[in-house]
């Protein structure tokens, strides 16, 4: 067998051609690697909103919570509900919440810079027994009937006035920060919570818009549901699954940011490899002479073809772990945008694991093994006299 | 044989490589002029948009509304020629995926303040007879193949309910957004209403004798209404429309990169191609040089031979993206409105190029500066 020092060499003696190759093919494998972080980050900020335990009740054909509207008598017959599940003390584990958008501006924005539309949701204190993820990690929760709100991790310091200790003006009120909460990577990190009452009155509203419910047996949903139907003064009412109704929530925007992934990985895969035969050829047709000097001495076809594949290999493997590197540094940063379903703004991270870095390495070398084969097996099938004679 | 032919030559002398990096270019070419299509789609909503124009809506949020009252008060403030009022309507067509803009609109009003949306009068004329008449975007209509007598059902959600609404004519947006809409009566909408929620409004459009002065009318009419329940913010319909799409800035931003990480691949192909080409021929170019030709000809031969890749990548590239972009954003109708990605083909074309001749520049230079007599030995 020819010896591995022989490729890196070889490798080593067109550093120009080589570094192109690397260079072009580890920036493939950084988009690659970043679509499929930001993908993941898109079904973590959405799949971990909700439990398949709980239900959510929202007005039927109500298309985000914004808009869903739940009376004070509706939640009354809800809150006797035998689905509910009920606390250690024997409470109900329901709660009526109100979610409405408030244009807030950015931090460090000028006066007349455009704000974003935060989703800001009043809950109720059973709301937290309900959503289990969402736990304090500065301050402390808001005492109810306050004014006091706690900000999603994502919302501290991306707002004026977000971080602890500080107040944020909203509808003619100031709001001091009192407390962060996290919720394990999920969108309600991209919201704002305080007292349901309170801002319900703040913004002229009567009753919630959706109640959210800890069901007794995550089974219990179809007998819900009908019972709903079958009461005439809940009739108008839908109840969902939580983790169906926030992943379908962020759909559009989800398949939106997948396919162009998709596309762009294509194009990018494409176009990688053409780079990488264009050089894997010139490789083969400028070593002609070598080729023949490798079959006149006594290697056979294989060792020929596996001195190019390794080539192409080795280039690839590099251009992997390059392109996986840069792109686990995206992991720090985060990626803000407007969900056009519920119409507020959401922060997704791009989620780097061992998995995107596999993907990462494995596309590469799949690159790499496309791109270099077929000019590699060219190499092992030349004749030996013409490719000794060749220039 | 003139210079240009000889490059040519040169080119396809390789004809698997020169076929591997048209290919590549192409691909790029349709992969940049799909972004961009995408990218001033988005924008050219705010382009569009006028600063004779003023949106009114409520100062906290856009999801709240304004009563309808207030009408009168802005059509009195001096300098405002013309008021008319919107709502969003929402809803959902078949399901979230058919996702297009639709409004309620007063018909007498509306037209008078957007007079750049073009409609027939025939068209107006219909729709303001019937009660539960829609008026269909050029592109929506096209999408869906919406006729004249065509009904559109939609579930409601901010107005609950099933709804039914009869196709009366098209208009002609002044942007991809409302072209890719429908309008209904705002009458209709607001009837369906318990009497407690009626006559409110989501945002007034006003428009103004004198865009200069728009500024000074917007906070005329904010003024207005300062001390009332429900404070008003009016600003110019392209500061709006920047609002608007600044929720989504980021991923443009990104699409911005991805576009311009395209060209930088383009650019490592090309120079890799050319690179090879240049090596290849070292002894070549040491007869060139031999025989008279001078090193600022070789350089030059090195770039047309750049420029014929790029160039016929390009085209060819620009060829295959119209069928692409078309099925993606057919595909993609949720997200993106439509848009076609003719105007990006010449730009494309000369990015293509730019960056073939960009690419030839290092190979060029080698080439025209080889050491003759080294050369020579090395090819004999």
């Amino acid at each position: 067998m020819i010896p591995f020092s022989y490729s890196v060499r070889s490798l080593a003696r067109r550093p120009l051609t080589s570094v192109m190759t690397v260079g072009g093919l580890s920036l493939v494998v950084f988009v690659f690697a970043a679509m499929l972080m930001l993908s993941r980050g898109v079904h973590d900020a959405m799949a971990k909103n909700g439990s398949p335990k709980n239900a959510m009740i929202l007005r039927d054909g109500a298309t985000s919570e914004a808009v869903s509207a739940v009376s004070r008598d509706q939640f009354r017959l809800l809150q006797a509900s035998q689905e509910v599940a009920t606390d250690t003390q024997g409470a109900p584990l329901i709660a009526g919440e109100i979610v409405v958008i408030s244009d807030l501006p950015r931090s460090g924005a000028g006066p007349d810079a455009p704000g974003a539309n935060v989703g800001i949701r009043g809950i109720m204190p059973s709301s937290l027994a309900i959503r289990d993820t969402v736990k304090v990690v500065k301050g402390r929760l808001p005492r109810p009937g306050t004014l006091e709100v706690m900000v999603g991790s994502a919302v501290e310091g991306r707002y004026k006035g977000s971080r602890l200790g500080e107040g944020m003006s909203y509808a003619r009120r100031e709001w001091p920060v009192v407390g962060v909460f996290s919720a394990g990577g999920s969108a309600f990190e991209s919201e704002i919570w305080g007292d349901q009452q309170t801002i319900a009155d703040a913004y002229n509203r009567q009753g919630f818009t959706d109640v959210v419910l800890r069901l007794k047996d995550p089974g219990a949903l179809p007998a819900l549901s009908a019972r709903l139907a079958a009461d005439p003064s809940l009739s108008t009412l839908k109840p969902w699954r939580e983790d169906l109704f926030f992943d379908a929530q962020s759909e559009t925007l989800r398949q939106f940011i997948v396919g162009l992934g998709a596309f762009v990985t294509v194009i990018f895969a494409l176009a990688a490899g053409f780079g990488a035969t264009v050089t894997m050829y010139s490789q083969v047709a400028n070593r002609l002479r070598e080729i023949g000097t490798l079959r006149a001495i006594g290697y056979r076809r294989f060792p020929v073809l596996s001195v190019f594949l390794r080539e192409a290999i080795l280039l690839s493997v590099l251009s992997g772990v390059i392109g996986m590197a840069a792109a686990s540094l995206l992991s720090l940063a985060s990626f803000s945008t407007l969900n056009n379903q519920s119409f507020t703004q959401i922060s997704f991270h791009f989620h780097f694991g061992l998995d995107v870095a596999l993907w990462a390495v494995t596309f590469s070398l799949a690159m790499g093994l496309l791109g270099g084969f077929v000019p590699a097996l060219s190499a092992a099938r030349q004749g030996i006299v013409n490719a000794v004679r060749a220039r | 044989m003139n210079l240009p032919k000889l490059a040519f030559k040169n080119t396809f002398r390789n004809r698997t490589r020169a076929m591997l990096t048209i290919g590549g270019v192409a691909v790029l070419v349709v992969a940049f002029i799909f972004l961009r299509t995408v990218i001033s789609a988005y924008r050219d909503t705010a382009q569009n948009a006028r600063t004779d124009r003023l949106v009114t809506r409520n100062r906290v949020s856009l999801a709240l509304s304004l009563p309808l009252a207030d009408f009168e008060k802005i059509k009195s403030v001096p300098g405002v020629t013309a008021v008319t009022y919107t709502n969003w309507f929402g809803g959902t067509y078949i399901d979230s995926r058919h996702f297009f803009a639709r409004f309620a609109i007063d018909p007498d009003t509306y037209f008078d303040v957007f007079k750049d949306v073009k409609v027939t009068p025939q068209a107006l004329g219909a729709f303001k007879e019937d009660r539960t008449g829609a008026l269909v975007g050029e592109a929506l209509a096209a999408k869906y193949g919406f006729k004249v007598g065509d009904v559109i059902h939609l579930k409601g959600d901010f107005y609950p309910g099933d709804w039914a609404f009869t196709v009366r004519g098209t208009f002609k947006g002044v942007n991809s957004f409302q072209d890719d809409g429908m309008f209904m009566q705002w009458k209709a909408i607001d009837q369906s209403l318990p009497d407690a929620q009626r006559g409110t409004v989501s945002q007034y459009t006003v428009l103004v004798k004198d865009a200069d002065r728009s500024s000074q009318i917007a906070k005329a009419i904010d003024a207005q209404f300062a001390s009332s329940a429900n404070e008003t913010l009016t600003e110019s319909e392209q500061s709006f429309t920047l609002g608007f799409l600044a929720g989504s800035a980021a991923i443009i931003s990104a699409l911005d990169i991805v576009s311009l990480v395209l060209i930088v691949i383009m650019l490592l192909i090309l120079g890799n191609t050319l690179a090879m080409a240049v090596r290849e021929r070292t002894g070549e170019l040491a007869v060139l040089r031999t025989i008279g030709f001078k090193p600022n000809t070789l350089f030059v031969l090195a770039l047309a031979e750049g420029l014929w890749l790029s160039l016929i990548g390009g085209v060819v590239g620009a060829i295959v993206a119209r069928p692409v972009i078309s099925a993606f954003l057919k595909a993609a109708s949720g997200f993106v409105t439509a848009a076609s990605g003719d105007a990006w083909t010449l730009p494309a074309l000369l990015v293509a190029v730019g960056v073939g001749l960009l690419a030839a520049a290092i190979p060029g230079y080698r080439a025209s500066t080889i050491n003759i007599l080294n050369a020579l030995r090395r090819a004999e």
